[in-house]
């Protein structure tokens, strides 16, 4: 959660201590605690004016904070300018300086930076070396294709050796197939380097891939920050769980009475059983978030029972190594399903309009209050 | 539309032969062997020999290339200054006047802007005793002063098209203003500027309404000095003139239009 930042253990890399942004009246980004740990790949991961460049851009100093401060190896730069700032940045439009060729853009931080003339040819090619870029030193920006100028972008932006890379959607220009080996590339460059990436992006599918550590943000607020994989298991609201993978969503009513609290369930017309403790008030209404993949399909439709469903099947869409079934409940809400193993016999012979029944285990479903 | 329309063949031919044709009829006249203007006798270049001799129109010409460069240059430098103030600050108190100030000049009618001009010279004569009497300077420093709106909007154009974030990008990298500004912003916008001196360059050498109002003894560029002599009846001389005149100005206009036509290509290359 966002206020772990607050909790005392080594010291962070890179701390955001309660830093706000307001344009005129707007909040870009609300109150917002973070750190980051040396060597990690953070990924910001929000939609369209959600704030998360904006964060990106006062960790970079491009923007001046409302409030709040930003440390680096517990060093204040709030208000350090972006020049003397140990962070560099990757622009989304790459940003190169389209008179000069590739070496010396990579080269103008080194320049500003006064490194002796042979030390600066060597590093640049040592760049263009790491971005298997080699041959290409002499071309200008408008030569070189989509990739490659990405890549000269990062080359020219670890020049200065930086403390913190900054990366501002690096990949939302590339088309889809150049982007997957380009994700790899850019994690295997970071774990070579060993440098602190924090990368905006609002695609949650490249945040899973890449990051080590995934913040969410939204309304200019940082909403959760977790790894892929607890976040993906643990979403803290609807919001997130629906954001990050595919969801369905049981809304359900608590009722409490003394120390036990059961939960019912309009959609599911049952009970709903979850492993978790929080304590409920009476009257509460809450929801219970199941992962298409972790929602059992049965033929053949008996009995009521917790965690259990009757609906009709309503849409198969097979797609070789995993199947897509939507079925609709008595109660009309749709559930979706992702089968992923061979179909066996029974399943086979499915056809929409079949009545079925949909169940999951508790261990399986994630309660949410929010 | 892969095939054209025979009708719109017809109007674009049309609207150039309006255009043209009275440009090419003086450019023939001006090969005129015969001394009265109007009445055709033979190819002869004997009107440029004559046009060259005449040292009143060398002068004037001569007069006229020196206020031309030096109202275009000292035009481009402050109205790049304008451009880029309007396109790349914040919005700041008065920004949208200010456009609007910048580019007044351009819609004014000449005669305003040269009566306007004349009353300034003569008070700041009155004052500080400086520019002394009208001349060379007082249409330089006016003529600079149309310039420098026409460059402003050519470059703010030019300016607010262009990614800011390669400025940002030079001071994420160690560099500092005014340092960022003459190594990335200038010759990233260096054929606007070359666009704009020459469009600066041109209008102060067709000036005649303004530079009339504020030139003096001395100082009467080309446009003046043909006016009057036309005023005593067109000279076969003066069609030689006109046509240097457009030979010029056409080298000019072309210039200007491949460089705009080059900066763009290369802008279009930068995007995909």
């Amino acid at each position: 959660m966002a206020d772990k930042a607050e909790e005392s253990g080594p010291k962070p890399f890179l701390r955001i201590h309660n830093i706000s942004k307001h344009f005129a009246d707007v909040r870009a980004v609300d109150e917002v605690s973070l750190d980051i740990q040396q060597g990690e790949f953070f990924c910001l991961l929000g939609g369209s004016g959600s704030g998360k460049s904006t964060l990106l851009r006062m960790i970079a100093g491009l923007e001046t904070a409302t409030s709040g401060h930003i440390e680096i190896e517990g060093q204040d730069v709030t208000n350090v300018p972006p020049w003397n700032r140990p962070v560099n940045m990757m622009f989304q439009s790459y940003a190169l300086f389209p008179h000069m060729n590739v070496e010396k853009n990579i080269a103008f931080g080194l320049k500003q930076d006064n490194w002796p003339k042979a030390e600066m040819d060597a590093r640049v090619q040592e760049l263009l070396d790491l971005v298997q870029l080699g041959e290409y030193g002499k071309r200008k920006p408008n030569q070189l294709s989509g990739g490659q100028r990405q890549r000269v972008a990062l080359a020219r932006a670890l020049a200065r050796k930086p403390k913190v890379l900054l990366l501002d959607e690096p990949l939302s220009a590339l088309d889809k197939k150049l982007r997957e080996e380009t994700q790899r590339q850019l994690v295997a460059i970071q774990k070579e380097i060993g440098t602190t990436f924090i990368m905006v992006t609002h695609d949650q599918e490249e945040a899973m891939s890449i990051a080590t550590r995934i913040g969410v943000m939204d309304e200019a607020r940082l909403i959760q920050v977790e790894a892929p994989r607890e976040m993906y298991e643990r979403p803290a609201n609807k919001m997130i769980a629906g954001f990050i993978g595919q969801v369905n969503l049981f809304e359900g009513k608590v009722s409490r009475k003394g120390k036990t609290q059961t939960i019912t369930s309009m959609d599911t017309g049952s009970l709903l059983e979850v492993v978790d403790n929080t304590k409920l008030e009476d009257g509460q209404v809450v929801w219970i978030a199941v992962r298409p993949e972790r929602v059992l399909l049965k033929t053949n439709p008996k009995g009521r029972a917790a965690n259990k469903a009757n609906g009709k099947l309503t849409d198969i869409m097979y797609l070789g190594g995993i199947t897509h079934i939507q079925v609709t409940l008595d109660s009309g809400s749709p559930v979706r399903i992702t089968i992923s193993e061979h179909w066996d016999e029974d399943e086979a012979k499915l056809k929409l309009g079949d009545a079925v029944q949909i169940s999951f285990e508790k261990r399986a479903a994630r309660l949410l209050v929010e | 539309m892969s095939k054209r329309h025979p009708l719109v063949l017809l109007m674009a031919g049309f609207g150039y032969a309006i255009l043209y044709i009275p440009i090419l009829i003086m450019i023939i006249y001006s090969f005129n062997s015969s001394k009265l203007v109007t009445v055709w006798a033979g190819w002869s270049t004997k009107w440029y020999g004559e046009l060259l001799a005449n040292g009143q129109l060398a002068e004037a010409a001569w007069i006229s290339l020196k206020v031309g460069f030096w109202s275009a240059t000292i035009g481009v430098v402050f109205g790049t200054m304008i451009g880029y103030a309007l396109a790349r600050f914040r919005r700041f108190r008065g920004k949208l006047f200010l456009n609007g100030m910048a580019t007044a000049p351009i819609v004014m009618p000449e005669v305003v802007m040269g009566l306007s001009l004349l009353l300034l010279f003569i008070s700041l004569e009155n004052l500080i005793g400086w520019p002394a009497g009208r001349g060379l300077l007082t249409v330089i420093i006016a003529h600079a002063t149309v310039g420098m709106a026409f460059v402003a909007v050519v470059i703010q154009g030019r300016l607010s098209e262009s990614d800011i974030s390669i400025e940002e990008a030079a001071m994420d990298l160690g560099a500092r203003q005014p340092y960022i500004f003459f190594t990335i912003t200038l010759p990233v916008i260096m054929p606007a500027i070359i666009a704009g001196w020459l469009l600066a360059f041109t209008l102060s050498f067709d000036d005649l309404v303004i530079a009339s109002f504020v030139s003096g003894p001395g100082s009467s560029t080309l446009p003046i000095v043909i006016f009057s002599k036309v005023r005593l009846g067109v000279t076969p001389e003066i069609n030689a003139l006109a046509t240097i005149i457009v030979a010029v100005v056409a080298i000019g206009v072309i210039a200007a239009n491949w460089l705009a036509l080059r900066s763009e290509a290369s802008r279009n290359t930068d995007d995909t």
